[in-house]
C-alpha cells in the first residue's frame, strides 16, 4: 500500500509584476520519502517552498499539509511543518540552546518537554557540546546544522530544507546529507531543494526538475534517465573555440544536445562511442585542441540539460 | 500557540537581544543622563538657577524709596529667593554697570530720576533695565520684575486716580499712595514665572535628553523588522504557527517596554542622584507614558517608510535631532525665540517638555498637563497605527 501524502500542493502560483516566478506547479510528498527539488538558482524553488511552507501568499493554488490547509488565516496548520530556510535562520548573539528554546516556544513547546527536544535535536546535529556557544562563533558548517535543529525541534510530518548545504565544506556537506537520508527512512516526509545534482541523486526517492518556474519533469531517478532514451553523454574537454565546436557538433548527425560548461562541451549523443572519432574530427576543424574526451553515464544533469537545452551549472 | 504567548515570547527575545549588546542601556540611560548633566552645566554652571540684580534708585524720591527698599529688603511673598534672585543696592547708574561688567551683579534695575514727578502726576513712569549680555535669563527676570512693577504703578495710578474723583483733599499724597501700593509687583511678576520654584537645567534637560535619545533608542527597536528580515530569522519566525499580527505586536510590546524602561531610569536617576525635580509622581508618570507612545509610533512609521536599515537610521537620526532642536530640545526655556515656541507645538518634543516644565514648577496632577497627554497619545495612536499598517513581513 503507497504511504500517505503529507505535503500535497495543486496548481501553485506565483508571479512578482511581469515576472512569473512558479506558474502552476503540482507535487506531493508522502510520509517516509524524501523529494528533491532540483533547478538552477532563479527556477523557482525559494518561492515554492515559501508558498508551501505558508509565509509566501500565493496568487493561485492550494497546499495543505497533513490533510490541513496552509493558509494565512490558519497558522496552526504551519505545526506539521518543520522549515529550514537557504539562509541561517538563526540570532548570532544567542547560544544555539537559545536560539531552539526560542522557535520552541513559538512552536508551542513548553518546560521539560522543550528541555527535552532541545537537547534531543542538538544531540542529533551533533552540537551538544557547542549548545551554550553563541552562533557566531560557529563555523560555517556547525551553523547550518543548526539551521536544521531548529526545523526538527517540534517533531513535524514534513521536514522542508531549501539548500540546507550551501557554501559548507565537503566534510559538513556529507554530515548534513547523512542525517537527512536518516531522517528520511525514519518515515518523515522530505522536501530538499537544490542544485547539486549529486545531492538530488544521493539522497532522494523522487525528484522534481524546475526551470524558469515550471516542473519540466519528476519522477524516480530511473524514470528520469529513461526520458534520455538510450542517449549517451559525452564529455570532450579542450582549449580553443569551445562555442563554435557546440555549434559544429549539433549539427552532426546522432547529438541531440550541446553546451559549453567548465572548459569543455557536453554532449548527449546515440552511440556515443561510435561518435567519439567525429568529435575529435570537428574539434580539430574548428580550431579546438581536443586534451580529453569522456563517455559518462547518464545522470540528471543529462536530463535536465536535455529537457532544458541549458547544462544545470551553467543555468545556476 | 496563543497569540497572547507568541507575543510575549518575541517580546522577551527582542528585550534580551537588545539589553545583551548593552546598546540600549547606553543609547536610552547613561548617554541621556550623562548629556542631560553636561549641558547643564554649560547653561547654569550647577543644578539651579541663582543671580544678583543691582537696584538703583537715581530718583531719591517718597514715591521710588518704598519701592527699591522693598525689592533689596526681600519685600513681596519671598518668590524672588525662591527662585535664585537676590536684589542689591547701588548708588547710581555707572556703579551698577561696572558692577555688572565686573560680574558682580547679571542684572540692573534703574529707577531714573523724575520717577516720582511722573508717577505722581499720572504719567507712565520709565524703569530702565541693564543686562549682561551673557546671562540672558537674569536678564529677562529683570525685564519681568521691571515689567511687573510697570504694571502694578499703572493699574495702581488708574485706580488712585478714580479715587481721587470722589476725594480731591487726598491728592497732594497721591504719589505716596501709588508707591506704596507698588511695592508688591515684584511678587506678583516672579510668581508668574515657569520657574516658580527657580529654574534646574537637569530637571530641564533630563527629559529633553531621554525623548532624543529615546527616538534612537526605540527607532533601533522598531528597526527589528527590518533586521530580522536581513538575518533570515523572520521568515522562520513566521513560518512558525503564529500570525502576523503576533509578531509585530511581540517587537512593539518590546520597544515600548524599552522605552518606557529607559525614561523612568532616567527620571529617578536624575531625581535621587542629581536633585531634578520631575515635580507629582502619577502625572510625570503619565506624561512620560504618552511621550514613549508617540516616540514608539513615529518610530514605526519611519521603519515603515523605510527600505533598507541604513535609510532607517539616517531617518530615525534626523527626526531625532531635528525635533530635538526645533522642540526646544536643547534651549532653556527663557532663550527659546518666540517663532521657535510656536513651532516646537508642532513636534512631540515641545509638548512633552512643556508638560515637563509644568510639572516641575510645581503644577498639580494631570489637570495642568492633560492638553500634552491627549496630543501625545494622538501622536502615537496615529503614527503607530499608518506605520504598522504599512509594514510587511512578507519576502520583498
Amino acid at each position: 500500500m503507497a504511504a500517505a501524502p503529507v505535503l500535497v500542493a495543486r496548481r501553485l502560483r506565483k508571479a512578482y509584476g511581469d515576472l512569473t516566478a512558479v506558474a502552476g506547479i503540482d507535487l506531493t510528498v508522502a510520509e517516509g520519502e524524501t523529494y528533491g527539488l532540483l533547478g538552477p538558482n532563479g527556477a523557482g524553488k525559494t518561492t515554492t517552498i515559501s508558498m508551501l511552507c505558508g509565509v509566501l501568499e500565493p496568487d493561485g493554488g492550494e497546499v495543505t499539509v497533513a490533510g490541513r490547509a496552509i493558509t494565512a488565516t490558519d497558522p496552526g496548520a504551519r505545526a506539521a511543518i518543520g522549515y529550514v530556510p537557504q539562509e541561517i535562520a538563526l540570532y548570532p548573539d544567542l547560544s544555539a540552546r537559545e536560539n531552539l528554546q526560542f522557535f520552541g516556544k513559538l512552536q508551542g513547546l513548553r518546560g521539560a518537554r522543550l528541555d527535552d527536544r532541545v537537547s534531543a535535536v542538538l544531540a542529533t546535529v551533533g552540537l551538544a557540546d557547542r549548545a551554550d556557544d553563541r552562533i557566531e562563533g560557529y563555523s560555517g558548517g556547525m551553523q547550518r546544522r543548526a539551521n536544521i535543529a531548529v526545523g526538527l525541534l517540534h517533531e513535524p510530518r514534513l521536514l522542508v530544507l531549501d539548500e540546507p548545504t550551501a557554501g559548507v565544506d565537503p566534510q559538513s556537506r556529507n554530515a548534513i546529507l547523512d542525517a537527512v537520508d536518516a531522517l528520511g527512512r525514519e518515515g518523515l516526509a522530505v522536501l530538499y531543494t537544490t542544485h547539486y545534482m549529486e545531492e538530488a541523486e544521493r539522497l532522494c526517492d523522487r525528484v522534481g526538475i524546475i526551470d524558469t518556474g515550471v516542473l519540466v519533469a519528476e519522477g524516480t531517478r530511473r524514470e528520469l534517465l529513461d526520458q534520455l532514451g538510450t542517449a549517451d553523454r559525452v564529455r570532450v574537454e579542450g582549449t580553443g573555440p569551445l562555442d563554435r565546436l557546440a555549434a559544429a557538433c549539433r549539427a552532426l548527425d546522432g547529438v541531440a544536445e550541446a553546451a559549453v560548461t567548465d572548459g569543455a562541451v557536453d554532449l548527449t549523443v546515440s552511440g556515443g562511442r561510435r561518435l567519439i572519432a567525429v568529435l575529435v574530427d570537428a574539434a580539430e576543424r574548428v580550431g579546438v585542441a581536443v586534451t580529453g574526451v569522456e563517455v559518462v553515464e547518464p545522470d540528471l544533469e543529462a536530463v535536465f540539460l536535455h529537457l532544458t537545452g541549458r547544462a544545470l551549472r551553467d543555468a545556476s | 500557540m496563543s497569540s497572547t504567548r507568541a507575543t510575549l515570547d518575541i517580546a522577551a527575545l527582542q528585550l534580551r537581544r537588545r539589553l545583551r549588546d548593552r546598546s540600549a542601556i547606553i543609547q536610552g540611560i547613561l548617554a541621556p543622563v550623562l548629556l542631560a548633566l553636561i549641558i547643564s552645566l554649560a547653561f547654569g554652571g550647577g543644578t539651579s538657577f541663582s543671580a544678583s540684580i543691582a537696584v538703583v534708585d537715581a530718583d531719591g524720591s517718597a514715591v521710588s524709596a518704598p519701592i527699591v527698599a522693598a525689592l533689596v529688603g526681600g519685600g513681596g511673598d519671598g518668590a524672588a529667593e525662591d527662585a535664585g534672585v537676590r536684589f542689591v543696592r547701588e548708588v547710581d547708574e555707572p556703579t551698577a554697570t561696572r558692577a555688572i561688567d565686573d560680574r558682580d551683579v547679571a542684572a540692573a534695575i534703574v529707577l531714573p530720576a523724575g520717577f516720582g514727578a511722573a508717577v505722581a502726576a499720572g504719567e507712565p513712569p520709565q524703569i530702565r533695565v541693564l543686562v549682561d549680555a551673557g546671562a540672558e535669563l537674569a536678564g529677562d527676570v529683570a525685564e519681568a520684575v521691571a515689567r511687573g512693577l510697570a504694571a502694578r504703578l499703572d493699574a495702581t495710578r488708574v485706580a488712585v486716580g478714580a479715587t481721587l474723583a470722589l476725594d480731591p483733599s487726598l491728592a497732594a499724597d497721591a504719589g505716596t499712595v501709588i508707591a506704596t501700593a507698588a511695592t508688591a509687583p515684584t511678587a506678583v511678576a516672579l510668581g508668574e514665572s515657569a520657574f516658580g520654584a527657580g529654574f534646574d537645567p537637569v530637571t530641564y534637560f533630563a527629559p529633553s535628553m531621554a525623548i532624543l535619545f529615546g527616538f534612537l533608542t526605540l527607532g533601533a527597536g522598531a528597526r527589528a523588522v527590518i533586521v530580522e528580515r536581513r538575518e533570515g530569522t523572520l521568515v522562520r519566525v513566521r513560518a512558525a504557527p503564529v500570525t502576523d499580527r503576533a509578531v509585530l505586536g511581540g517587537i512593539t510590546l518590546a520597544v515600548l517596554l524599552l522605552g518606557l524602561v529607559s525614561f523612568v531610569t532616567v527620571w529617578l536617576v536624575t531625581a535621587v542622584a542629581f536633585g531634578a525635580r520631575w515635580g507629582e509622581p502619577l502625572a510625570v508618570f503619565v506624561v512620560i507614558v504618552a511621550t514613549v507612545l508617540a516616540i514608539a509610533g513615529i518610530s514605526t512609521l519611519i521603519t515603515a517608510l523605510a527600505r533598507t536599515e541604513a535609510q532607517a537610521d539616517s531617518l530615525s537620526a534626523i527626526v531625532a535631532f531635528g525635533f530635538a532642536l526645533l522642540g526646544g530640545g536643547f534651549l532653556s526655556p527663557g532663550d527659546l525665540p518666540d517663532v521657535l515656541a510656536v513651532v516646537a507645538r508642532l513636534t512631540p518634543n515641545g509638548w512633552a517638555l512643556a508638560a515637563f516644565a509644568e510639572l516641575s514648577a510645581g503644577a498639580s496632577g494631570l489637570a495642568a498637563v492633560w492638553p500634552s497627554v491627549v496630543v501625545l497619545l494622538g501622536i502615537g495612536v496615529v503614527t503607530g497605527a499608518v506605520g504598522l499598517g504599512r509594514i510587511r513581513l512578507g519576502m520583498a
